[in-house]
């Protein structure tokens, strides 16, 4: 056992699987509990080992996070501890109490999906007839409450063409809005993820709203699986890529205290549970999230292997490149490379 | 040369146009040397000033779930 130099600096939660929606493109296949998911004490040590490992922000994810009933005593101690806290909902639950509460929390942010601009579509994905409608009342009351607020759209051939009106929605709100792709893992059905065409017609979309808007009129940005190194394109993400962070600066801890370096991985990307091991000694150990620490430009696959970004991109997002590929390091939903593609062939 | 660029604009166009996209402003969101180095430097000087403000910088950006205060921290208090 040894100590790594890594951080986790941003951890993703989630505290349950249970879930009162029923979205297409769960990759999660949330709705019932798991079984044995965490207990309210080892919710609390597992925030306190966190901290000392020096993770910054902990999100609170489901499921829906806040269909457990314990998830603001979470919210709170991570606060307490000195650390931030993103509440991620599908915005059904939240009312007048909830926001009371989270202005006590001082959150990070408060994610809402919103998968739809239109009652339609965003109800048939999310599987509810009134989603659409706490959607837009739980960002209204958000906004309202100065609360630092976002969307989440994940994206898929269903809603692709409601991106101009969610973007007519947002427009001078003050919410951050976060777009990404949605990737065959879970429930969603890979016939229904975009074609390269559409993903790179997507990216487009984003890249053209961060030149036409001011960052105060429309504050944009396509996710990590939304690049990358584009010849045509600006850097659509905020900050420059620099390769997948999962086990290197971030986390995710499924409800049952299993632990990966990102939620999407499937479960073979398993390190460990917290309850036969700590959350600390599971980073430290120097085998743990072997496949990007260890990382050599030889694992690079597919048309990665012959890429000059290679070794810094680590080929992309892990999850997309596992799930279309089943290989490590060799994410085809590159910019770069559709460019190659459909436009310089 | 010329009939390179055109061709990859009219591409550029048509894939725009599936989401109401206008052709002019395809075209300027493309990427050029001056957005480049602009987008270097903002993000060196607001990472910086980031980390002085809050430890660990836009801690949204290193997973999912971004928040106004990334923004904030990276393009200042707008």
């Amino acid at each position: 056992m040894f100590k790594t130099n890594n951080i986790p600096i941003s951890v993703v939660w989630e505290t349950t699987l249970k879930c009162n929606m029923k979205c297409i493109h769960c990759g999660s296949s949330a709705g019932q509990n798991r079984r044995n998911e965490l207990t309210t004490k080892e919710g609390l040590k597992l925030c306190e080992d966190l901290n000392k490992l020096g993770t910054r922000l902990i999100s609170l994810m489901g499921g829906e996070p806040l269909l457990r009933k314990d998830w603001n005593i979470f919210a709170h101690h991570i606060k307490n501890l000195g650390m931030n806290v993103t509440i991620m909902s599908n915005g059904f639950l939240i009312d007048e109490k909830i926001i009371s509460e989270l202005l006590k929390i001082d959150p990070y942010a408060v994610t809402i999906s919103l998968d739809g601009g239109t009652k339609k579509i965003h109800n048939n994905i999310r599987g509810l007839d009134t989603s659409f409608d706490h959607c837009i009342n739980s960002l209204k009351l958000l906004t309202d409450a100065n609360l630092p607020t976002t969307v989440i759209t994940t994206i898929h051939k269903q809603n692709l063409k409601e991106l101009p009106i969610i973007r007519d929605f947002l427009l001078n709100k003050g919410i951050a809005w976060q777009i990404q792709m949605a990737t065959p893992f879970g429930r969603f059905p890979k016939n229904l993820m975009l074609s390269k065409e559409e993903f790179y017609s997507a990216a487009l979309f984003i890249s053209t709203l961060k030149k036409q808007y001011s960052i105060k009129e429309l504050p944009v940005m396509g996710a990590h699986n939304f690049g990358y190194h584009s010849k045509i394109l600006p850097n659509i993400m905020l900050l420059p890529w620099i390769g997948c962070q999962a086990g290197l600066t971030t986390l995710g801890i499924q409800s049952d205290g299993s632990i990966k370096g990102c939620l999407s991985l499937p479960d073979n990307f398993i390190e460990g549970n917290i309850r036969k091991k700590s959350v600390i000694k599971i980073w430290n150990d120097t085998n743990s999230f072997s496949y990007n620490r260890n990382f050599k430009k030889d694992d690079l696959t597919g048309k990665c292997r012959n890429c000059k970004h290679g070794k810094r991109c680590r080929g992309g997002c892990l999850t997309v490149s596992k799930s279309l590929t089943e290989k490590n390091h060799g994410d085809p939903y590159c910019l770069r490379l559709i460019e190659d593609e459909i436009l310089f062939s | 040369m010329n009939k390179k660029i055109s061709k990859i604009n009219t591409k550029l166009t048509n894939l725009g146009q599936t989401l109401g996209l206008d052709k002019t402003d395809i075209l300027k969101a493309r990427r050029t040397t001056r957005n480049i180095i602009s987008m270097a430097l903002l993000t060196g000087i607001f990472l910086l000033l980031g980390h002085i403000i809050m430890p660990g910088g836009p801690a949204g950006l290193y997973y999912t779930g971004v928040s106004i205060k990334d923004f904030k921290i990276l393009f200042g208090g707008f």
